[in-house]
């Protein structure tokens, strides 16, 4: 899209345009961003402090959450940002840019600095990897937690659904969400999360993401009212496990230490109607037993076909069946599988396993 | 006479890579093109376009 489309291409004449497609010696923590997605922008000025960040996805096609229109939203109020900085006076300057602009981290960081990707990575690091090895670091290390795997949490998990056009306005809010506990309005435009300016909603993703569990996150819009705009600072306190989404598109989910202990594949629409199941229900063929793990914790039998976990179905892929697990269950928690073997439904339970994995490299 | 050639096929490979970034209107480098956005003003636009 930022390649072809003619009004991007347009609008990009505005900027010094750059395409990075290795993550080798990148300042990590400058160019922060969820390292399991192919495509992820960055908006900065020639000091490389960032205006705005563009892109992310969810379990949907990896550009589902952009957009042209959103993009060039995106453009025009980083442009009127990049403006403002340049106008502003040698005083007003540090403050403007503090204003403006995305915390600056506190010192730099690359890929080869992890010290599993350094002894074991060779050639171009592509993003996944970055994720994959921390994960692995961060075990070796005894400093994995789960919280982890759930980066760059959804605005829906808040209850907020936004217009798809601009990436900060409220579109809609999901009826008794956290969102609107907090106060927030359709139409609002979100102007600020915890301070860091929004000018996408990656950055409301990036905010949430850096955002802390024992505060709540503070919001700042801008509201119409009665022709009047005004800036309302709003308190929104999370609930539940908000964090989480669907983790089975990614990369990274190979390289989270938890032992399956088996491997699966999910049968295809007409071996499912064959079985009896309803067109759209899924199941999971267990294909083989690598124990130990949580297979042989459930007592899972080569062939059997499982229909639910934790009562909850709708799992496409093996890979989506393990991010259901991951979000349903921690360590020590009973895992529940409704199993088909032998032509009858079974319930099958046992422990979830603590975290372990041997590996420490990253295909 | 070795030398001389070298010297011209990087040159005629240099000024290609920087003719298709002319075109493409993409920068590969970020030093560069942090270079280029200060004489000219413009901010960065930086896209990570990762293969797998």
């Amino acid at each position: 899209m930022a390649h072809q489309d003619n009004l991007i291409q347009a609008a990009r004449r505005d900027f010094v345009c750059v395409r990075l497609g290795q993550m080798n010696h990148v300042d990590l923590a400058r160019f922060e961003f969820d390292y399991d997605t192919t495509w992820t922008s960055f908006f900065l000025d020639a000091d490389l402090n960032i205006y705005s960040r563009y892109g992310g996805r969810d379990e949907r096609i990896p550009d589902a959450r952009m957009s042209r229109e959103s993009l060039l939203h995106t453009m025009s109020e980083v442009l009127q940002a990049h403006a403002k900085i340049r106008r502003a006076s040698a005083v007003d300057l540090p403050r403007i840019l503090r204003e403006e602009t995305h915390p600056a981290p506190a010192k730099p960081t690359s890929p080869e600095d992890i010290p599993l990707l350094k002894d074991n990575h060779q050639g171009c690091v592509h993003c996944h990897q970055i994720q994959e090895y921390r994960l692995l670091q961060s075990y070796l290390d005894g400093k994995f937690e789960r919280r982890m795997l759930f980066g760059y949490p959804l605005p829906e998990r808040l209850g907020l659904q936004l217009d798809r056009k601009s990436g900060q306005q409220v579109e809609r809010l999901a009826p008794d969400s956290a969102a609107v506990a907090a106060g927030l309005k359709p139409e609002d435009i979100i102007g600020r999360v915890n301070g860091i300016p929004i000018r996408s909603e990656y950055d409301i993703r990036w905010a949430l993401h850096r955002a802390t569990d024992d505060q709540p996150v503070k919001i700042v819009v801008d509201r119409q009212t009665l022709g009047t705009k005004a800036s309302v600072e709003l308190s929104l306190t999370p609930r539940g496990d908000w964090r989480q989404s669907d983790l089975g598109w990614r990369k990274s989910l190979r390289s989270v230490p938890l032992q399956m202990g088996f491997l699966g594949y999910s049968l295809g629409r007409d071996a499912v109607q064959q079985l009896g199941f309803p067109e759209g229900k899924s199941l999971v063929k267990v294909i083989s037993l690598r124990p130990p793990g949580l297979g042989k914790n459930l007592l899972l039998q080569k062939g059997d076909l499982i229909t639910s976990v934790g009562g909850q179905t709708g799992f496409q892929t093996f890979e989506q069946f393990k991010s259901k697990v991951l979000e349903l269950y921690r360590p020590g928690d009973a895992v529940e599988l409704e199993v088909l073997r032998d032509g009858k439904l079974l319930k099958l339970k046992g422990t979830m396993p603590d975290w372990f994995t041997e590996e420490t490299s990253v295909p | 006479m070795w030398r001389l050639l070298l010297v011209v096929l990087f040159v005629a490979w240099s000024s290609s890579a920087s003719a298709q970034e002319k075109i493409s209107g993409w920068h590969t480098d970020l030093d560069s093109a942090c270079k280029l956005a200060r004489e000219s003003g413009k901010p960065l636009f930086v896209v990570f376009r990762c293969v797998r």
